[in-house]
Formats: C-alpha cells, sequence, structure tokens
C-alpha cells in the first residue's frame, strides 16, 4: 500500500513538464504478481479478474483511462522448458487494448532480438500507444534502488486474524458468488448471469428492479434485450446506467397486465433509461395504454383492409405471411394501444367473414 | 524591576497580578535583543512589530480570562525549523530560503493557545545537521558566555538567546541531543521529551524516528511548563503518543533518600574532559551526600551507540531531504539542461557540506547491496541498545551522565575534523535512539568560565517519575529539586 | 576496513543522493565517507544473529484515524511558494523524451 504521488501532465505547447499534486495522498494498493503469466489473453483475464474484485470490493472503480488502475508489465521470453529469460518492464499502459498490444510487440521484439543472437537488456520502456511502439527509458537516473526502508513516521499495522474475520464478514457478495446464485436461482445461462455482473451497481440495478416486479428470470430478460441494446446504441458501459428499479418494475408490471404492449413499452423504457420516466404517468400522457375498444378495432381493421384490397385478398388467398403486415399496419394506426393478439383475432374473424361472403357469390 | 532576573514562570505570574504588563515583558526582551544580538546572531528572523501588535492582543486575553496558562504573556523564540505561518522558515539553509509555511507546526498553535508571543526564529546547523550551529547558511551564532565559542547545537540559537535573556524560553529540536548539548554549552537547561509526547507536524524532518520538539528555558520549572503547553495528542502525527499523564509541572517535595541513580561507567572513559569529569564527580557526591544511591554500572553498547545513530540518522535524512528538488518550494538552480539536471544543480547549490554529506551516506547505506550491512545492522544495534536501556532501568530510577565530554569548542574549530565533532554526541544520542526523555541542567562551569551540563536519563514517560511500587516526583520536578540541592538553580 | 569506495560505486551514491559534486569537492566527499564507513565497521563486532530490527519504538498499537475527506483552500498560497508555476500547476522540465 502506498500514496499516490501526484499526476504529470506533458505540456503541448511548451518543453515542459506541469506537476498536479492534488491527487497525492490518494491510496494506492500495488499488486506484484509472480511470473505466472504466459499470454496477453492470460494477462487481461488476470486485470478483468482484479478489476471487478476492486469494484465489487468498492475499493476503486478501476478506470485505465483515469489513472485509477494502472498496469506494468513485465516479459521475458525463453525456449520451451528453458528457464525464464532477461525481463524488460514497461510503462504507460492506458487501456487494456495498449497492454495487449504492447505485450505482442515486446514478445516479438525480444524473440527477434534473441533470434539475431543478441541480448536481451534489463531495463524499462516506455509504450507509446500512437505509434505502437516502445523505447528504452535508459538513463542512469532510471535504474532501480528505491531504497525502501521502514517509514518512521509510518507505525506498523497489525492484522490479526479477528479482523480479517471481521472484514471477511463484512464482505459484499463478490462476482463469481453472483454468477453462481444467478445461475441457480434464476435458471439463467453462464453467459447471461456474466453480462448482468460486468458491473456491481448494473447488477444491483438487476436485483432490485427483480424483487420490485416479483419475475427474476423476466426482469433478466428485460436487461439482457432492452437494456444492452440502449446500452449499445447509445455507447455506454454498464457503469453508467443508472434509473429507478421501481419504474421498470412498474413497466414490467404494466406489460404482464396487457395494460402496454411489447411495442410501446419499449418506447415507454427509452424514456425511464434516458431521463427515469415514470411509466403509467407517461404512457397515459403520450396515450399509450391499451384501450378496451372493440368497436374502434373492428372499425380500423374494416377500413385497413378496404384500403389494401389487393394484399387483402392474397391474404385470403392463404398468403399467412400477409398477416404480419396487417397487424403492423393496424398497430401503427391505432398507435399500439391494443393487443396485438386482439388485431389478430379480428383480422381473423374478418378473413372467415370475406371467405363465406366470396363462397355465397359463387 | 529588573525584568531580565525573572524566569518565565515568574514574568507570568507578575503579568498575571497585574504588577507587569505583556508590553513591559516583550520589550525587555527587545531591549535585551538590541544590546546583545549584533554580538550572538541568536535569531534568524525577528517579529518585533508583531510581537508589540500581539502583546496587546495577549494582555487583553489574559484580563478577559481567554488566556490562562501559566505562561501567557511570555515571550518565546523558536527555533528556524519549526513552521510558523506566512514567515520565512529556513531551516538556516539556502535551499529553503524563500520557504513561506502556508501553516503552522502543531507546537506553534499550541503556544498561540496558551498566550505565548513569538519574538522571533532562531538560528540552527542546517536542516539540524551539526554540533555548533556554524553549519548555518546565515552566518554562526556566539556563545553568551564566551563569544570565541560556539553556542552548541543543532538548537545553538534558541540555546543562546535564553542565556543571553533575548528570550524567556526558546524551542528546540533533539535529533541526536540537539537540545542538550547546546542548553549545556550556553549554561542553560533543556528537555528532550519521549519521543511521542510533542507532535512533530511543522517541525521540518530531518530523522523522523528520533527527531523531538521540546523546550529550552532557564531553569526545570520553566521548561517543565512549557513542555506542558507543547505536548498533546495530535492526530495528524501518527507517532504522537496519546498520553494522559502531561501535568509535567507538578510540585514535588518527595526526598532522594534510597533514589537510585545509575551512571554508565563507558560514559566516562576516554575522550571525558577532566574538568566536566570532576564536576560530574561533584554533583554524583552531593547526591551521595543526600541520601541517594549512586552506583556504576557498564553500559556494553556504548561504542556503538554513535554509529548506530549516525546510519540510521543519516538514511532517514537521505529520504526526508528527497523533497527538496527545487520543484514545490524553496530554491531552484538557475540553469539547468533537463529533469535530472535541474534536481541535482538545485540540490548540489542549495544544501551546504554537513548536508550533503549525511545525504550521501544515507543514500550509501540504503542502497542495494548496502542495507543489510550497514542500516538493518544498525536496526538491530538499536535493539540491543534499547535492550540494555530497558535493564538499567530495572535496576535505576534515574541515569546520570555529563551531557557532553567537552566544553563549547572555539568557533571555527569542529568543522574540520566531522569525526570528531560525531563523536561529542556519543552520551546524547542513544536517548534519541530509544526514544527516552533526557534533560540537560548546569552543574558548573570550567577555567574558561564555559558552562558544562549534567544530564539525566528517565524511562520512557519518565518526565513523570511514577513509576511503581514507590511514587516518584516528576522528572522536570526531580530536575529542579536535585538542582537546588546543587546550586545549580 | 571498510569496503573502499571506488569511482563507481561513488557516482552511484551521488545519481541516488541527487548531488553533482566535482572534483576537490567529490574527492573530499569520498574520503569522509570512507573514514565513515571504516569508523560504522564497528558494528560487525556484535553478534546480532537472532536480534530481531526495532523500527519504532512504540509500534505494538495501531494508529488509526477515521477516513474523512476533508479539503483545504490553500492552493494559491502553496504554489506561492513554487519556483516556476504554470496554470495552477508545477512547472518542471519535460519529463520525458
Amino acid at each position: 500500500m502506498e500514496e499516490d504521488a501526484g499526476k504529470l501532465i506533458h505540456d503541448e505547447w511548451e518543453d515542459c513538464s506541469l506537476v498536479d499534486y492534488n491527487r497525492s495522498g490518494v491510496p494506492l494498493i500495488e499488486i506484484v504478481s509472480e511470473p505466472d503469466m504466459r499470454s496477453a489473453e492470460e494477462v487481461i483475464a488476470y486485470l478483468e479478474k482484479l478489476r471487478h474484485l476492486m469494484q465489487y470490493l468498492d475499493v476503486s472503480d478501476c478506470k485505465l483511462q483515469e489513472g485509477s488502475m494502472r498496469a506494468d508489465v513485465n516479459l521475458s521470453v525463453r525456449e520451451t522448458g528453458g528457464s525464464l529469460g532477461t525481463r524488460t518492464e514497461m510503462k504507460n499502459l492506458n487501456s487494456f487494448k495498449a497492454i495487449s498490444r504492447a505485450i505482442e510487440n515486446e514478445r516479438e521484439r525480444q524473440i527477434e532480438l534473441l533470434e539475431q543472437g543478441k541480448a536481451v537488456d534489463q531495463e524499462t520502456r516506455r509504450w507509446d500507444d500512437n505509434k505502437e511502439y516502445s523505447y528504452a527509458m535508459r538513463s542512469k537516473e532510471d535504474a532501480k534502488d528505491y531504497r525502501y526502508f521502514p517509514d518512521p513516521d509510518l507505525p506498523p499495522v497489525h492484522v490479526s486474524d479477528t479482523w480479517l474475520l471481521e472484514i471477511r464478514k463484512a464482505q459484499p457478495e463478490l462476482r463469481e458468488e453472483k454468477q453462481q446464485r444467478y445461475q441457480e436461482e434464476f435458471g439463467l445461462p453462464l453467459y447471461d448471469a456474466q453480462l448482468l455482473t460486468e458491473s456491481r451497481c448494473f447488477a444491483a440495478l438487476f436485483e432490485e428492479t427483480a424483487v420490485l416486479f416479483g419475475n427474476a428470470k423476466k426482469t433478466a430478460n428485460w436487461f439482457l434485450v432492452e437494456v444492452l441494446r440502449l446500452m449499445k446504441e447509445k455507447g455506454m458501459e454498464a457503469e453508467q446506467v443508472k434509473f429507478s428499479p421501481s419504474h421498470l418494475a412498474a413497466l414490467l408490471d404494466m406489460v404482464e397486465k396487457k395494460e402496454v404492449s411489447p411495442q410501446n413499452a419499449r418506447k415507454i423504457f427509452a424514456e425511464i433509461f434516458d431521463r427515469d420516466a415514470e411509466p403509467r404517468s407517461y404512457a397515459e400522457k403520450n396515450g399509450l395504454m391499451i384501450v378496451n375498444d372493440t368497436g374502434l378495432l373492428k372499425d380500423t381493421v374494416a377500413r385497413i383492409i378496404d384500403e389494401n384490397p389487393e394484399a387483402f385478398a392474397e391474404l385470403v388467398g392463404g398468403k399467412d405471411k400477409v398477416l404480419g403486415f396487417f397487424v403492423g399496419l393496424i398497430m401503427k394506426e391505432l398507435k399500439g394501444r391494443v393487443n396485438p393478439a386482439d388485431v389478430r383475432e379480428t383480422l381473423k374473424k374478418q378473413i372467415e367473414r370475406r371467405k363465406t361472403q366470396e363462397t355465397q357469390e359463387i | 524591576m529588573d525584568l531580565q532576573a525573572l524566569t518565565a514562570l515568574e514574568l507570568a505570574d507578575k503579568i498575571k497580578k497585574r504588577q507587569v504588563s505583556v508590553l513591559d515583558g516583550v520589550k525587555s526582551v527587545f531591549e535585551q535583543i538590541e544590546k546583545k544580538e549584533s554580538r550572538v546572531h541568536a535569531y534568524l528572523d525577528i517579529y518585533k512589530k508583531e510581537a508589540y501588535t500581539r502583546a496587546k492582543e495577549v494582555e487583553k486575553g489574559i484580563a478577559d480570562d481567554l488566556y490562562n496558562s501559566p505562561l501567557a504573556g511570555v515571550p518565546i523564540a523558536v527555533k528556524d525549523n519549526i513552521c510558523v505561518k506566512a514567515h520565512p522558515t529556513t531551516c538556516a539553509s539556502k535551499i529553503l530560503g524563500d520557504f513561506i509555511p502556508p501553516y503552522n507546526a502543531d507546537v506553534i498553535d499550541r503556544l498561540e493557545r496558551a498566550g505565548m508571543i513569538i519574538i522571533g526564529k532562531t538560528n540552527m546547523d542546517e536542516f539540524a545537521m551539526g554540533s555548533t550551529t556554524e553549519t548555518s547558511a546565515y552566518g554562526v551564532t556566539r556563545n553568551p558566555h564566551n563569544p570565541e565559542h560556539v553556542p552548541g547545537g543543532s538548537s545553538g540559537g534558541s540555546c543562546a538567546a535564553v542565556a543571553a535573556g533575548e528570550a524567556y524560553l526558546a524551542l528546540g529540536s533533539d535529533t541526536g541531543g540537539s537540545i542538550r548539548q547546546p542548553s549545556a554549552f550556553c549554561g542553560v537547561t533543556g528537555l528532550k521529551p519521549t519521543y511521542g509526547t510533542v507532535s512533530r507536524r511543522g517541525l521540518i524532518a530531518y530523522a523522523s524516528s528520533l527527531d523531538q520538539i521540546g523546550p529550552i528555558g532557564k531553569n526545570t520549572a520553566d521548561c517543565a511548563a512549557l513542555l506542558e503547553v507543547i505536548a498533546g495528542h495530535d492526530p495528524l502525527d501518527s507517532t504522537s503518543l496519546k498520553r494522559d499523564d502531561i501535568q509535567f509541572s507538578r510540585e514535588n517535595d518527595r526526598g532522594i533518600v534510597g533514589m537510585k541513580f545509575g551512571v554508565p561507567k563507558e560514559y566516562l572513559s576516554e575522550g571525558l574532559n577532566p574538568q566536566t569529569k570532576a564536576a560530574f564527580m561533584e554533583a554524583l557526591k552531593v547526591l551521595t551526600g543526600m541520601g541517594a544511591i549512586v552506583e556504576f554500572f557498564s553500559m556494553k553498547t556504548t561504542e556503538y551507540m554513535i554509529p548506530a545513530y549516525y546510519i540510521i540518522a543519516s538514511a532517514e535524512a537521505s529520504s526526508n531531504l528527497e523533497r527538496f528538488d527545487g520543484v514545490k518550494y524553496g530554491y531552484r538552480a538557475a540553469e539547468y539542461e533537463d529533469l535530472h539536471d535541474m534536481y541535482r544543480r538545485t540540490r548540489t547549490e542549495g544544501f551546504g557540506t554537513e548536508v550533503k554529506r549525511r545525504i550521501l551516506l544515507g543514500s550509501f547505506v540504503l542502497s542495494s547491496g548496502y542495507y543489510d550491512a550497514y542500516y538493518l545492522k544498525a536496526l538491530k544495534t538499536k535493539n540491543l541498545i534499547k535492550q540494555e536501556f530497558d535493564k538499567a532501568f530495572a535496576d535505576y530510577d534515574v541515569l546520570l551522565s555529563p551531557t557532553a565530554p567537552d566544553t563549547a569548542p572555539r568557533l571555527g574549530e569542529s568543522l574540520k575534523d566531522p569525526m570528531a565533532m560525531y563523536l561529542g554526541d556519543i552520551y546524547t544520542v542513544a536517548v534519541n535512539l530509544c526514544g527516552l526523555p533526557a534533560i540537560s541542567v548546569p552543574c558548573g562551569k570550567d577555567d574558561k568560565g564555559l558552562p558544562i551540563g549534567l544530564q539525566m536519563i528517565g524511562d520512557c514517560f519518565m518526565e513523570n517519575l511514577s513509576r511503581q511500587p514507590a511514587e516518584l516526583p516528576d522528572f522536570p520536578a526531580l530536575s529542579a529539586y536535585l538542582l537546588r540541592r546543587l546550586g545549580g538553580d | 576496513m571498510a569496503k573502499r569506495i571506488d569511482d563507481e560505486t561513488m557516482e552511484n551514491v551521488c545519481i541516488l543522493a541527487k548531488l553533482s559534486l566535482k572534483g576537490g569537492e567529490l574527492d573530499r566527499a569520498r574520503e569522509e565517507m570512507q573514514k565513515m564507513l571504516d569508523y560504522v565497521q564497528k558494528l560487525e563486532e556484535l553478534d546480532t544473529e537472532n536480534v530481531p530490527p526495532l523500527t519504532h519504538i512504540f509500534g505494538d498499537a495501531d494508529v488509526f484515524r477515521e477516513d474523512i475527506v476533508r479539503n483545504s483552500d490553500t492552493r494559491d498560497v502553496i504554489l506561492a511558494n513554487a519556483p516556476k508555476v504554470k496554470e495552477g500547476q508545477f512547472q518542471v522540465p519535460k519529463t520525458v523524451g
């Protein structure tokens, strides 16, 4: 554990750097792994896992771009079965993609050196992600000799078993535990459980909605389809999604009670997603509730059929595909305020009637 | 009335009784500064105008009972490594020549709450590294008893100010004897408290495990009263202790009969000036005559104290002084090629020779390959020294020694041979290594009229000597008591 | 006798200390450091095989305080001490090549 030293900004206009000490004193945990990883994929998987763990423990938001998570990569190559080679350390890695690219690049560089019969120098290198290239920081001042010693200003901290136990007890449910539970309780496949637990607050949003609505499986489906779709459209990360779970629960309830059509439910949800709209008042104000007016439905169906005689003839002639076309037109005409099932029912009755008429005419 | 003849407590008492005004006390100090400062050079900065303004404020504060400490209204000098908000704090170094702290040290806030009046900042060895106040970048301070001699160091300015009557009290800092040794050389009383008793927040660090701020005064009662003002827990210093036994100025009249004093016999071997030894032995005789038990015992780690101390102090100094790099405050070299060159030139131009010497040594003993042989070995030695002190305090109530092996050297003598200067810290450094409280009180003079100091070392927290089974008096009070008998106070 | 401080060691120590000593100053510093190392060599006489290093005199009790964020509005006074300032930050020579 240490404290952040501060932030460096490289001035673009003048040949100088600027130091911002506002961040100094912010606690920092440095985790040093053993040389256990064998590929960029393993490194990324390790970092992803660490990131989720830190986020679930509410230690940090772990954003590489903002510097709340950083990684230096030590890398060496060796022939299969051989002993570990000389390592280099790579700095200035600001995204998982940069880490991945830097590992690939450095692996190739070292292999090339060795194949040319040259040696790898133990050194610190700086990654330039724009040029996808690294260079050695060679000055003597960069040679590593930190001269660490027990800080007299910081008395030692004693971590007792009791204290550890208390911390463990107070620890929140971690991502893997959540995924396990989602699979068991909600019967979700692992992949879906992974998506829902992508971030701790996203999972919390899902769970709160599910509790309020009362059906976790249906809530999960809504998240996996509608929430993910809007996130993708808007290019949002899971932790940016914010709306009242009670609003989505209320909407799902309205769908369940057939008070809104699935089509309009999507429309309403977009409003909840964007500005946390209250679904019932929004639906009522905008005429999105289902109306149980059989007369209106009958008249509309009749009118649409009259306006599309050729298509209707095809339908009567047995072309079932055209049914969807008619349902769509009618739903549109009635702004989705009716149940598609009711529309279909009414349409079928009309077809039957028309068929009977035709038979009589022959 | 000759205010100069008064102790700090007597002055405060007369102020309280309205026999003397706060302004009178401040005036008497500035008159003395007028008379003596050009020769002594105890101060680096004098707050004359501000002190007079503050005197009026304190006068009113005392009348309104806002300030009711036993030292309210007393003028005090502060060593220049203690931050006073909005006033230069230089550590007597070029590198901090124009540094203006944006905050007060914890002790300064406490002085102000007690209604004390800061007269100015005192000279010192640069970054408190030195034993003579000659490593100051701003000129030497002279011993008020003999201007051809040094006042000792590193708190030489503070001790000289008190000795010359240019302040009633002063704050110093003690890392390896920096309060006690100049107190001995200047014939005043100086106390180094148990580590953690006084907050170090705002004390510019030299060696964090050893540094401690402490009082310097005309006698032990004044020191005890000042320690009471500055002691106390500070949540912003993690090494600050939560002590509830900080009523140091409690009166005591307990007899000395049967008290056990231990004298490490190794402290009296080679290098001890015969006149200093004679004065010390005389003090022991008086104690015995009073019914005290005085015994000599062997402190086998004595010869390892200075090596361990200089390794640890230099190591910590090299780390603490890394912050002076020309970026955040202080001096920056005028010309440089790049960042590292800027650091190097700034530090090479900004630090004096003694500071550089210790930074180099500290960097070496912590560097890879040498850490175990030097730094780690010193920490283990420190453990052995601590164990030996623990054993000594199982047998004795108080340990006694001369404060320094010799009286104040002539100006210019010491810096020629730094090793010899380091050896002069032989009796004082172990106290810092072990976090112990110790006091230096005057116990005579040599034939040149230079003062000799007696050091009393207590066990941790023995500023209050309240160890079981016998209820013993406060450490300063005990010293005062002893001194009355020794004829020192 | 302690290890002799050769040129390379002295250069390394100067880099760590961030000091550039030249000519006579460097020679004198090396000589004094050598003397000091020879002197502290004395510690080798002590058997410290089973002695743990003592880092903190009062290190037994944990020192904690509440994790409370406190803000202070001292940016300008702090920056006023800086030798070079730009846009509310400390200006230094370029740190990367």
